[in-house]
């Protein structure tokens, strides 16, 4: 028989971290307290998870315009100009996703053609490389360094742009570092960026995980818009992330691009999770940013305790991930991650999964009840108090 | 009053044994900022008391909480607040409030048992002066209390590990 598995599927490498996730899941769940889980641990605000249940007891349940419905392509738009001040027109420049991890999908086939290189921010999200990868791209890691608190400096993203580099994907906040890009970070990579005429797709699905002052929208920054795809969804600020929804917004000329391989692959995103996030948009608010305060609290709480132990760590700005350097130790991050593990039963994602920024660090995540993250300290400082 | 002491306020009712050090952390002030703003919020009569929520059903006693709904005539000059100020004096008492509706005041009663919070109403409450009616209702179960839930959560099946 042929080796049936086509070349661009067989040439991904598997998550790097592979063995660590064998072990893990021998371990009984009861016992282990997970910093290892990227979402929030509350629940769907009530009011959103009702608009879905009534919306199927009502019949809703056909495919929806490829697009989104209508009405939620609408008041996207209004909320992104209000929230952000971005305007993108509900009728041609927005495509609601089976989320975000499908508009990243479709935002790479947008526009990479074989061959051209595609400036990664690193660490980053453990989907960005492969994605490139099967849309012929070449990956090139753009390092963000802890000294930088895990920004983008116009001169790291200099050293890194050859005549062949047509995008930079970027994710503020970020996953797994929590750090942020301000207005004037922004503006300060935007001349790079047109001078050398690069596309940027932003994955802004943390956006309203900010805790100082408000979140800076790529495509809001002085000449960004026109040559920025900007992608995010409702996973993580109104705690939806089982019920898979996204967007995508660009200029019209590309948005239109993305449509046709959106409605090819996906038809439309899920009704029920549309009539949801509607819901969300109109009343949300509130949950939402009770939730954002109490991130906040945890973060507090859970990097001082950190720093404690003497696990240095940048105080993150955004996202619910606190990264904190484990070189200290001694240990390599994977090893980090599995004694820890083993012995104090508290899982954390080693750094190198994702990227080569992120060796000598760890990534965990503080969207866990308060309780547990205080226990989780006490573990990490005993685990390391043996060492 | 500023948004600091909202959240103290808010933190305090969620966890009132709380160290200043953890308000601290919180706030992003200091923990003896945090003690002095505490005392400020005694001294103005915001914050009254910092107690604990108690699920009594846990416990296994037999105890037994009422609600009891009162009809009152208003004294003169006084007010609703004579005939309030008499019933909440009673130990037994754990609140009471001056309602819209058919009936003027709800009380809370903890007791020991049904026959002690009987004739506590009969005897104590029934016979002041001004109450016309009262209406006892047993509280069956607490599901809530002071925002806290007392039901325990079901398994979510939260995967371990995700990106």
């Amino acid at each position: 028989m042929r080796n049936f598995v086509a070349d661009v599927a067989a040439s991904i490498p598997p998550s790097g971290i592979r063995k660590f996730f064998d072990l893990v899941l021998t371990m009984d769940s009861s016992d282990v307290i997970s910093l290892g889980v990227g979402e929030p641990d509350f629940d769907t605000p009530y009011a959103v998870s009702k608009a879905a249940i009534s919306s199927i007891e009502m019949g809703k349940t056909m495919y929806t315009a490829n697009r989104g419905l209508p009405q939620l392509c609408s008041l996207m738009s209004e909320d992104l100009k209000k929230r952000y001040n971005v305007s993108y027109d509900p009728a041609s420049e927005i495509i609601f996703t089976t989320g975000v991890s499908e508009a990243f999908d479709v935002a790479v086939r947008t526009v990479v053609n074989p061959g051209d290189e595609v400036l990664v921010v690193d660490p980053c999200f453990v989907s960005y490389h492969p994605e490139v990868l099967l849309a012929g791209g070449r990956p090139v890691p753009l390092p963000c360094r802890a000294e930088d608190q895990f920004k983008i400096t116009p001169d790291a993203l200099m050293e890194q742009i050859t005549p062949k580099s047509k995008v930079l994907i970027m994710n503020f906040p970020n996953n797994p570092t929590g750090g942020v890009m301000t207005r004037d970070d922004l503006k300060a990579i935007a001349d790079v960026v047109i001078d050398h005429d690069l596309l940027i797709i932003s994955d802004e699905v943390y956006a309203e995980l900010t805790y100082e002052g408000r979140h800076t929208a790529t495509a809001s920054v002085e000449g960004l818009y026109e040559r920025t795809i900007t992608l995010n969804g409702f996973s993580k600020a109104y705690a939806m992330t089982g019920w898979r929804l996204g967007y995508l917004c660009a200029p019209e000329e590309i948005c239109n691009a993305a449509l046709k391989i959106h409605q090819y692959v996906m038809m439309s995103a899920p009704t029920a999770s549309q009539f949801a996030a509607i819901e969300a948009l109109k009343s949300g608010e509130e949950a939402k940013n009770a939730m954002t305060a109490e991130y906040r609290i945890r973060r507090n709480l859970f990097v001082n305790g950190l720093n404690e132990i003497g696990l240095t760590c940048h105080l993150p700005q955004g996202a619910f991930y606190a990264f904190p350097s484990i070189e200290s130790t001694g240990l390599s991050d994977e090893e980090f991650a599995e004694r820890l593990l083993k012995e104090q039963q508290v899982a954390v994602v080693p750094g190198s999964a994702f990227g080569p920024s992120g060796k000598g660090h760890v990534r965990t995540c503080y969207a866990v009840d308060r309780e547990k993250l205080m226990t989780a300290v006490r573990r990490i400082k005993t685990f390391v108090e043996s060492l | 009053m500023d948004e600091k002491d909202t959240v103290l306020l808010n933190e305090l009712t969620k966890n009132s044994r709380i160290s200043s050090a953890e308000l601290g952390c919180i706030l992003e002030i200091s923990a003896s900022e945090v003690e002095s703003r505490i005392a400020a919020l005694k001294e103005a009569g915001i914050l009254r008391s910092c107690t604990a929520v108690v699920d009594y059903s846990a416990l296994g006693d037999d105890s037994v909480m009422v609600v009891l709904s009162l009809k009152v005539t208003p004294e003169k000059g006084l007010g609703y607040d004579g005939i309030a100020e008499k019933i909440s004096r009673f130990p037994e008492v754990d609140s009471i409030c001056l309602m819209t509706g058919t009936y003027d005041f709800q009380v809370t009663i903890r007791g020991k048992t049904m026959t002690e919070v009987s004739r506590f109403v009969a005897e104590q409450i029934a016979s002041i002066d001004g109450v016309k009616e009262t209406m006892t209702q047993i509280i069956m179960r607490t599901y809530k209390m002071q925002g806290v839930p007392l039901l325990s959560k079901g398994h979510r099946d939260r995967q371990l590990i995700t990106f």
